[in-house]
């Protein structure tokens, strides 16, 4: 048996969570606080302005005895970039509801390259490990633009998240 | 910086870029349930690596609900993070209150400036 991977995101004020499911385009940056791709064109997000942050977890259901060193980078960049810079936090324990003013919370640039030892926690702790079905730590994203960002639709950005099972 | 020596007479030091970590350390004994003030809040000391044993780790259950989690690392891994020798041994210390921990390893060094004996607590 084997662990069961899929993305999870929480939006709202309580929160509501939801599976994105493994891959594909599970999500936009927009400028609502939901957990659909689906309407980003009817949410678009003005040059200057930033997106509303996207609130991910790990969520891993399954067979298996231990989860843990989870790391998380932007595989795929967007292309081109011109405007658009990408914010991120991996260790938050506790939600609060998704703001789109400029994050007190993922105020970091994202990693680019695998960073080879955790950055997003499980239980508080890079060291931690799941030992049965739960969640990594929030991943929380934003995507911040300036007046430079080409109008229309970017291209896809690839996240990519990585971890150690037995 | 806190060059120490330790029990056997190695040449040692604290490796760790928080001076509070260094200052707290560089004592005579440091032992698991010692209280360290740093930058960073309040910490204690959870297990202390002597090195002899490369394969030895700390495990702590950190929750149980909504989701179990547990804490577990060897001297090998926190060495490797750190790039430093598991056989010198090193200190874990968990912030008060929360899940966070911070390893301060011990590396080679030179110069001996104080002294420190690294003994496990005996309860």
């Amino acid at each position: 048996m084997a662990a069961t991977y899929q993305w999870a995101q929480s939006h709202g004020a309580t929160p509501t969570v939801v599976d994105l499911g493994e891959s594909g385009n599970l999500f936009n940056f927009k400028d609502v606080d939901d957990a659909t791709a689906a309407n980003y064109s009817s949410n678009p997000i003005v040059a200057g302005d930033n997106s509303y942050e996207v609130w991910l977890r790990a969520h891993l259901t399954g067979t298996f005895n231990t989860v843990d060193n989870i790391q998380f980078w932007m595989s795929t960049d967007f292309s081109p970039a011109t405007g658009l810079v990408l914010k991120w936090e991996g260790e938050t324990v506790t939600h609060v509801e998704a703001v789109k003013t400029e994050s007190t919370v993922a105020t970091t640039a994202i990693p680019t390259t695998d960073p080879g030892t955790a950055n997003v926690g499980i239980g508080g702790s890079l060291g931690g490990s799941l030992t049965g079905a739960g969640y990594s730590d929030y991943i929380v994203l934003q995507l911040q633009t300036t007046v430079a960002a080409a109008a229309g639709d970017t291209s896809l950005a690839t996240f990519t998240l990585q971890y150690d099972e037995s | 910086m806190a060059d120490i020596t330790d029990k056997e007479g190695k040449n040692i030091k604290i490796s760790s870029k928080d001076a509070n970590f260094k200052e707290a350390l560089r004592k005579p004994t440091v032992m698991v349930d010692d209280k360290i003030k740093a930058e960073k809040g309040d910490f204690s000391v959870v297990h202390v690596f002597d090195g002899k044993n490369v394969g030895e780790f700390y495990e702590s259950k950190l929750q149980e609900t909504p989701y179990p989690v547990t804490y577990r690392r060897s001297i090998k891994q926190l060495s490797e993070q750190y790039g430093t020798d598991p056989k010198l041994g090193g200190v874990l210390l968990r912030k008060d209150g929360s899940n966070v921990f911070n390893f301060v390893p011990l590396d080679s060094s030179k110069d001996k400036v104080a002294k420190i004996t690294v003994v496990e607590a005996k309860k």
